[in-house]
């Protein structure tokens, strides 16, 4: 059955075969470009149907079982408003990469790639769990990738290396988030959890500024904001537009629906949570962080994509502050909340203009360095006349975009300040105003840098802008000026995203009906920070400030970051794999030892037999002087049998002749008797003793 | 439910009776020979998948052969477990062996490489059916020593170096299972796999038991700091041998170490011990020192062999957490590190095959030289990483939440920086191979398919297609089998 709700699909379906058939296409670069730009017009129109139907049909598209937990897809109106608003900037930027990229290498990457990251964008806005969310963020964050790093000469690649690992840093941060979160509330869905987390084995804190780092990384808030100053300036201007009107918009989106929905409660409880309050607090200050950071190093820049790319942080600080007031009031944040989403969209508009308007420039001066352009407003006066309005629009000038929204923001300041009494929180109107201050400044200096005086390059490239860049660019500040003029219905419309979210409706209309954006005492607030600024940058011009190299001691990145990875990497290098070689020498001294023992045991064996052999030579020897010694004492035996025989024999012959002298005893040992027998016996006698003695004293000595 | 079949040593047998085949017919035909190669491996994974139906109908098939060993008898036994493993064993050594009759082409030995790759292949899978530890182990000692002839095939002295170390080690460990095996049959008179465990008391000689069991899977398993033969022996081998030691023989050990766990000695009893903590202890230092010591290394093939000890670390942390999702995650890595690492090898294999670049640093320009082989290391890289929707990131998903429900924020926090480790040693061979001044620079004439023969090709691509789609699949069977696993080794614990 087709139902409604595959549409979801489309959006981001679409592009994905859109780059396989830019891929297929590679012989063919008409044909690609009308697949780029087709494809690109058809998902604005699904996401245009997608947002037309989805307040009166909530569109849900559930697969359980895919990538083991189950994607889904159930815009929220914050959602469906964003995706319309990237997939629209998104057709755009791809007609206008179709003239601006024809003479580049590699577009066939370029086109599909671009197109990939469009589909991750659109599905980060259209998914309806953080677990589908992460998925297209990675998606976005690899496939942007070779827009990044486009150009490929060394700073491309070191600015895509800052990019990446910040961007896989950041993921990971969000995956251990969604993790905590959906082990602690049973649910990755974009809904209340509040309660749930309360009490559970999570702090619901940790949680929430896991979230904030997360989608920091991709927000740009300071200190995470690392990698845009790199990776802004060196890609091609289409991926800048894109990367600065879509993806920055992811990390606002995440943490908007974070703190707005995620960590709101869903039952109406008496008592209000500290957290969202606590969270929004310290957002506040970090977003001024964000502002005035950003604010100020875009000041230093002399390279025009640079001080954009500090212009976008500092941008984004404003609507995180706005986001940050809407988290601390709670229920009664509409109007922030409201003014967080405008903002949010007009800088998504204005940033992509801007960058867009500075590639036409780039394409004719082949240069983006302050000190080689100037006097550009002779040689393209419809790009600086768009630039003008941009410019304008960013300060707040009434009638333009940014008036509206920054007004909002004010307003929103206000109520915070007023809502607990929180002293402090009255620091943050002048800190606002200062950011305000310091905008106009460096704007002031990137548009006489670029367009006024006189130009101070080397020549202009003979490249013909066509008539498609013109047209994208009217069409940036055609929108720019509509919204400036009807800001109500805008605002209409972006209050109408605050559906489902912790902000109650009923308040939020209330706040905006009060809100009087046409009276003159808001043009003259409006006025106040510009003249200030033309003051600000005629002194520092007068004074040459900002025209040198930005002190290094500024960067965070030199202080935090590298030090950090590169301790890691050190780490790893030196410790780690020290530690594997010593495991391995271990087993290597082990081998060693093993081997002399099995020697020393062999040592001993060989003494064992020589044992042995000692103790049969030493037996064999005593058995042979034992065999002498009886062979002797036979032949002693034998002797003294003889000897005696013969004695026995001489008496009975001395009995018989003795018959005359009877009586008479026989003389023994009268010398006549010493006859040769018994000499015999004692000369045996005395050999035995002589043996005896010599086996005797070998035996024991 | 448990029927008897002796079909189920069929798998076993077949390969075991095709080395000794091969040995005979090897020196009229070579032809024949690495088609009954390949036909061992084909033949073992249909007939284990032809089991498919009877497995999930929630049925263990055992074959006893009392008379065979008397005392202990021989017995096999396919459950959920045995049948996931033995299915991603078998098709993937399917695929390498596809992939090396073509690779191998180049080398020497090659009638002593066919028998003893299908040798190693019949103790792989062995160990993998047996139904108790003697059988188990003397399969494991079949498939150990057989995949020394793959380890040293190269002959030279780093090689023979490296499967002296192999051996030592690995008889070290035979030896000190045998011991275990031997103390387990005194306690408990027995020794066959069951579900639940055996009766056995907690004792110092059930404790040294365990102990040995460590020793001898960890070995295997390139438990730091048994692991030190891994990252010498894998690099020498040739590279569809490391594919098949990395991929396939290295889970060996980790899938004995499951079914000692849950079967010899209980999930019971493994909650009341603290053993478990020793465990985690060593797969945590094993997931970071693999992770950290891969950054530093500029072999290729040492790279990815540090980056098995890491990954087995995964496994063995999933094991030692005892939680359903953990388990889950280990068994389900076991599938995915298969696939992964067989074919980052074969990846890297069809490199040094076709350019003979083993460095990292010499890989600039070529994803445009050999884009096929460079997406296919990229997709396999990335899954390991864990980018979403690719292989990977579903291991680590469920091997995240099951530390979470042990309570280990800390283990949640080392997989996700050994993520970014992963991140940090592959990333830039593929940045190296497809982006950068140099690429441009080295930017070669275009082959077609690679210059590769297609009997490399294909089980590449493959591989990587697996990587990328099945969890895109509307009915994942191979998480759905990890479950089941799981499941059934969990629910009969209780």
């Amino acid at each position: 059955m087709l139902s409604l709700d595959l549409l979801l699909l489309v959006p981001i379906l679409l592009p994905l075969c859109g780059a396989a058939l830019v891929f297929l296409l590679r012989a063919h670069r008409r044909l690609q470009e009308v697949v780029v730009v087709s494809t690109a017009f058809l998902t604005l129109g699904a996401v245009a149907a997608v947002y037309h139907v989805n307040p009166g049909h909530r569109l849900e598209l559930i697969f359980i079982h895919l990538v083991d937990f189950g994607l889904s897809f159930r815009p929220t109106h914050l959602g469906a408003l964003f995706a319309l608003i990237s997939a629209g900037i998104g057709a755009l930027v791809s007609l206008y990469a179709m003239s601006y990229m024809r003479s580049s290498h590699s577009q066939t990457r370029f086109s599909s790639f671009l197109l990939v990251s469009l589909s991750g964008c659109l599905g980060v806005f259209l998914a309806g769990d953080y677990f589908t969310l992460f998925l297209f963020f990675e998606i976005m964050t690899f496939a942007a990738y070779p827009l990044v790093i486009h150009d490929e000469d060394d700073e491309a690649m070191r600015a895509g290396d800052s990019y990446l690992y910040m961007g896989v840093t950041g993921g990971l941060v969000l995956l251990f988030g969604i993790l905590l979160l959906v082990w602690s509330a049973g649910t990755a869905d974009i809904v209340p959890v509040l309660d749930r987390l309360q009490g559970g084995a999570v702090n619901p804190y940790l949680i929430a500024i896991i979230f904030l780092i997360g989608f920091g990384v991709k927000a740009g808030l300071i200190p995470l904001h690392v990698w845009i100053p790199h990776a802004y300036p060196v890609a091609p201007a289409p991926a800048t537009a894109l990367l600065a009107g879509v993806m920055g918009k992811t990390g606002f989106y995440g943490i908007l629906s974070v703190l707005a929905v995620t960590l709101s409660s869903s039952l109406p409880s008496q008592e209000v949570s500290a957290l969202p309050i606590n969270i929004g607090f310290a957002l506040i200050w970090v977003a001024l962080l964000t502002i005035l950071g950003g604010a100020v190093m875009a000041l230093l820049q002399n390279n025009v994509k640079r001080l954009l790319a500090y212009s976008s942080i500092s941008q984004m600080g404003y609507v995180m502050l706005a986001v940050g007031c809407a988290a601390y009031l709670g229920a009664k944040g509409g109007l922030p909340y409201t003014a967080a989403v405008f903002h949010a969209f007009n800088h998504a508009v204005l940033k992509a203009g801007l960058f867009i308007m500075m590639g036409s420039v780039y394409l004719r001066t082949g240069s983006l360095e302050l000190s080689k352009l100037g006097g550009m407003a002779k040689v393209l006066p419809l790009t600086a006349l768009a630039t003008l309005v941009a410019t304008l629009s960013v300060i707040g000038v009434p009638g333009l975009s940014g008036f509206g929204s920054k007004k909002l923001i004010q307003y929103g300041i206000d109520k915070a300040a007023a809502y607990h009494g929180e002293p402090v929180l009255a620091w943050v109107g002048p800190l606002f105003m200062l950011g305000s201050v310091l905008t106009v400044t460096y704007l002031i200096k990137l548009y006489y840098g670029v367009f006024l005086g006189s130009y101070r390059g080397r020549g202009f490239s003979a490249a013909k802008e066509g008539s498609i860049i013109p047209a994208v660019l009217a069409a940036f500040a055609g929108g720019i000026v509509a919204i400036g003029l009807f800001p109500e219905r805008v605002i209409n419309m972006m209050a109408r995203s605050a559906t489902a979210t912790a902000v109650d409706f009923g308040m939020m209309a209330e706040q905006l009906g009060a809100v009087k954006l046409w009276t003159a005492s808001s043009y003259i607030a409006g006025v106040i920070p510009v003249a200030l600024g033309v003051v600000v940058f005629l002194a520092a011009r007068r004074y040459r400030f900002g025209t040198g190299p930005v002190p290094c001691w500024l960067s965070v990145e030199a202080l935090l970051y590298r030090p950090v990875t590169q301790g890691f990497l050190r780490f790893c290098c030196n410790y780690v794999t020290r530690v594997e070689g010593g495991l391995c020498d271990l087993y290597d001294r082990g081998g060693s030892v093993s081997h002399s023992v099995f020697r020393r045991v062999k040592k001993f064996d060989d003494m064992l037999g020589e044992g042995y052999e000692t103790a049969q030579r030493t037996t064999s020897l005593v058995v042979e002087q034992a065999r002498g010694l009886e062979q002797g004492l036979g032949q002693a035996y034998d002797s003294v049998g003889q000897a005696a025989e013969d004695i026995t024999r001489r008496i009975r012959n001395e009995a018989a002749g003795d018959n005359g002298a009877a009586g008479q005893r026989p003389e023994m040992w009268n010398p006549q008797n010493v006859t040769l027998g018994s000499l015999v016996v004692a000369a045996v006698m005395l050999m035995v003793l002589l043996v005896l003695y010599t086996v005797g004293s070998r035996i024991w000595q | 439910m448990q029927t008897t079949s002796v079909a189920v040593i069929l798998p076993v047998m077949v390969p075991l009776l095709l080395a000794a085949v091969i040995y005979a017919v090897e020196r009229r035909s070579w032809r024949l020979r690495n088609s009954l190669s390949v036909m061992a491996a084909l033949a073992s994974f249909l007939l284990v998948v032809q089991h498919y139906r009877t497995i999930m109908a929630d049925t263990t098939i055992v074959a006893n052969f009392p008379q065979l060993l008397p005392p202990l008898g021989v017995s096999f036994r396919l459950d959920y477990l045995g049948f996931f493993v033995a299915t991603v064993v078998s098709f993937v050594w399917l695929l390498v062996t596809i992939y090396s009759t073509a690779y191998m082409v180049k080398e020497h030995a090659k009638n002593r490489y066919y028998p003893f790759s299908v040798l190693t292949l019949a103790g792989a899978m062995g160990v993998i059916l047996s139904g108790d530890l003697i059988t188990f182990f003397l399969f494991f000692e079949v498939m150990s020593l057989s995949a020394y002839v793959l380890i040293i095939h190269e002959e030279t002295a780093v090689a023979m170096r490296a499967g002296y170390r192999y051996l030592i080690l690995t008889i070290i460990g035979g030896l000190s299972l045998l011991f275990s095996v031997i103390a387990v049959f005194q306690q408990a008179g027995r020794v066959s796999f069951t579900p639940g465990g055996l009766p056995l008391e907690i004792t110092a000689l059930t404790f040294l038991a365990f102990l040995g069991f460590l020793v001898g899977f960890g070995i295997k398993a390139g438990m730091v700091p048994l692991h030190i033969w891994l990252p010498e022996a894998h690099p020498v081998a040739p590279s569809p041998a490391s594919a098949l030691l990395s991929g396939l023989m290295l889970k060996t050990g980790a899938f004995g170490l499951i079914r000692v766990t849950y079967q010899i000695f209980g999930l019971e009893m493994m909650q009341i011990v603290m053993w478990r903590d020793q465990l985690q202890l060593l797969a945590a230092i094993t997931i970071f020192l693999g992770s950290a010591v891969a950054i530093t290394q500029d072999d290729i093939k040492r790279r990815l062999a540090y980056s098995s000890v890491g990954q087995m670390g995964y496994i063995l942390l999933g094991v030692g957490l005892l939680t359903e999702r953990a388990l889950i995650g280990a068994i389900f890595h076991i599938f995915a590190h298969a696939f992964m690492k067989s074919s980052l090898f074969l990846a890297a294999g069809a490199i040094i095959y076709s350019t003979g670049k083993r460095r990292v640093s010499e890989w600039v320009g070529l994803g445009r030289k050999m884009p096929i082989t460079m997406s296919v290391f990229t997709v396999a890289a990335l899954s390991m990483v864990g980018v979403p929707p690719l292989v990977g990131f579903v291991s680590k998903w469920e091997l995240a939440l099951g530390a979470l429900d042990a309570g280990s924020v800390a283990y949640v926090l080392l997989l996700l920086l050994s993520s970014l480790m992963n991140f940090i040693y592959y990333f830039p061979l593929i940045q190296n191979a497809f982006f950068g001044e140099g690429v441009a620079h080295a930017a070669q004439a275009k082959t077609r398919r690679d210059n590769l023969p297609l009997a490399m090709l294909a089980p590449m691509v493959a591989l990587a297609a697996v990587i990328l789609l099945i969890d895109l699949l509307p009915y994942n069977f191979a998480l759905e089998l990890a479950e089941r696993a799981t499941y059934s080794l969990f629910t009969t614990a209780r």
